[in-house]
């Protein structure tokens, strides 16, 4: 089974389903939504060995055997179920429910696009200053961008994505286009960006860690060329057309990809010695 | 060269950090979370620069060239309740520059930095920390985390004792599972999964990875949870230094740096049975209960660790 886990409106993710189960592929939707109803989850670790069981209130079952490969769009826990509990439950059981889908994710022995990250579920998701620190180490066109307390008094606002955005909007002009690319392993697919962009994106996604991730980046396309201006772990997958679909499902296809690395048993090491 | 402290400077971690900092003969600026009246201006792009302003006086961010971070969120701060909006929008935007200095410096211009908060979140799930600590070759303690009732009956019967608390970093008191008093409770696990684990007989050992030294601290507490153990048993924990056998100390080492960590506080416990068992990792350690109580110069480490490898 092919597993589709996204938001209930998360569009993208399910025009990549319907693509997925025309081209023949054995897909299944589940919902955060879905999933924050389910009769069971039943998540062991064992020895090194790691297993677990989620039954869905249809009936639907997933366990590490029934899931080949999965496309991984939730970023947010499971925690529909919580919505109108008291706050303090609710962020309590966000929580919980955060850390077991990060480990559940985190465990699966087929291939995952994209694979959890402990501050993301939906995989790398790196400050702003982070990207753009490597943006210009790749070579990719970056503006200078400037955040703090001296922005205050020019109404900028409180988020550095922002301040990114606005930092490439200045550069690349009024006339400027916004331009979204999807990058699957380090590759664009669905759209030819031009130089010196494309000879920098597989540069930049191993500098922030995404070098085997589904990213999404965006650009600010004005007369003088593309501007960076931020990334995204969940991209819309629209723009990589077919070319994506189909690369998404053969690194999907669990065949066709080395296992994760797997849980080694624990070495027996000797008690220490008291000092 | 400055080192940044950022965080509440009457806590014991970061007086103590600041002490041993002020011995060395330090240049040190502690910016206080929500504190009024400071400054943080940050600019990247092919370099890393700009300016804080605290404690009275600015300092040029690229002369940073160590940071230690215990903040807490402005909205949480007892001095901006009260404030007008403007002085809360200030403080979070002090706190969001200098999170992006912090998260971006290590890799812009090698400033060190214990430990970066988004390095931190490994410890929001103790589930997916026990899987890179498995990795690492020491034993996790068998674990269930489960809606199911039964399930939890099963494990407690496979067991000679079960305790249970949260598998995320929100902080729970480990509590001993009892199946037939608790088993009136057991059907609320059907809207959240619970973490069930064996219980492990034998001595803690709380490990302080800085850098590349340990600081290992052996604990003497029959309390299921030595942290709240007068509560539990009626006596306080007893702590002493403990010499760790090497290869468990290089494997606490090189456990905290695949988390991205240079200082941790590792949670062990010598089972009777010869297993190393490690419960967590923890990314930001109250170290200073463990120092007062054995003498270990974890703060000094930290300190010397902070003015990188020329440091006496």
């Amino acid at each position: 089974m092919l597993l589709v886990l996204c938001g209930l409106d998360d569009t993208s993710a399910l025009w990549f389903a319907r693509r997925a189960t025309q081209s023949g592929a054995d897909c299944t939707i589940v919902t955060t939504e879905a999933l924050s109803f389910a009769r069971q989850f039943s998540h062991r670790l064992d020895g090194g060995a790691v297993r677990t069981a989620v039954r869905l209130a249809d009936g639907t079952s997933l366990t590490d055997h029934d899931i080949g490969g999965v496309l991984n769009r939730a970023v947010q826990p499971p925690t529909a179920a919580w919505q109108l509990a008291a706050p303090a439950e609710r962020d309590y059981a966000a929580m919980e429910l955060h850390a077991c889908t990060l480990s559940w994710l985190h465990a699966l022995p087929g291939p995952v696009r994209n694979r959890p990250e402990p501050d993301c579920l939906a995989g790398p998701l790196r400050h702003p200053f982070v990207t753009v620190a490597a943006a210009h180490a790749a070579g990719l066109p970056c503006p200078q961008v400037s955040f703090g307390t001296a922005g205050a008094g020019r109404g900028e606002s409180l988020d550095p994505a922002e301040a990114l955005l606005l930092a490439s909007a200045r550069a690349a002009g009024p006339r400027a286009r916004p331009v979204h690319l999807v990058c699957l392993d380090g590759v664009v697919l669905g759209c030819q960006p031009p130089e010196p962009v494309a000879a920098a994106i597989a540069a930049f996604a191993v500098r922030i860690g995404a070098g085997a991730a589904l990213l999404g980046l965006d650009f600010l396309a004005g007369p003088d060329g593309w501007w960076f201006a931020g990334t995204s772990p969940l991209p819309d997958l629209r723009a990589g057309g077919d070319a994506l679909v189909q690369a998404l499902l053969t690194r999907l296809a669990p065949a066709q990809v080395a296992p994760p690395a797997q849980v080694a048993p624990p070495a027996q090491v000797a008690a220490p010695v008291p000092s | 060269m400055t080192v940044l402290l950022w965080g509440v400077p009457t806590e014991p971690p970061m007086a103590m950090v600041a002490g041993q900092l002020a011995e060395l003969g330090a240049d040190v600026l502690v910016v206080r979370p929500g504190g009024i009246g400071q400054q943080a201006d940050v600019t990247i792009g092919a370099a890393l620069s700009g300016t804080i302003r605290a404690a009275g006086r600015s300092v040029e961010l690229d002369g940073v060239t160590g940071a230690y971070l215990r903040p807490v969120e402005p909205e949480l701060v007892p001095e901006l309740a009260g404030q007008p909006a403007t002085a809360m929008a200030h403080a979070r935007r002090v706190q969001e520059a200098l999170t992006g200095f912090t998260e971006a410096a290590p890799g812009a211009n090698g400033c060190r930095v214990a430990n970066r908060l988004s390095a931190m979140a490994s410890n929001g799930s103790k589930p997916y920390q026990a899987q890179v600590i498995a990795r690492h070759g020491f034993s996790s303690p068998d674990t269930l985390i489960t809606t199911e009732p039964d399930e939890v009956l099963d494990f407690a019967a496979r067991h000679q004792q079960v305790v249970y608390k949260s598998c995320s970093g929100i902080r729970s008191i480990v509590t001993a599972f009892d199946p037939v008093a608790d088993a009136g409770r057991l059907p609320r696990l059907r809207w959240c999964p619970v973490q069930f684990q064996e219980r492990v007989m034998g001595p803690d050992v709380r490990v302080h990875v800085v850098g590349e030294q340990v600081f290992a601290v052996i604990v003497d507490s029959a309390a299921v949870d030595y942290r709240y153990a007068r509560s539990q048993v009626g006596t306080d924990a007893r702590l002493r230094a403990y010499r760790l056998d090497d290869d468990i100390a290089a494997r606490c080492v090189a456990l905290a740096a695949a988390l991205d960590l240079p200082f941790a506080g590792i949670d062990l416990k010598l089972a009777a049975d010869q297993r190393v068992v490690c419960f967590e990792v923890n990314p930001s350690p109250g170290f200073s209960w463990y120092e007062s109580s054995t003498g270990l110069p974890i703060a000094r480490a930290v300190a010397r660790w902070l003015l990188g490898p020329g440091a006496k």
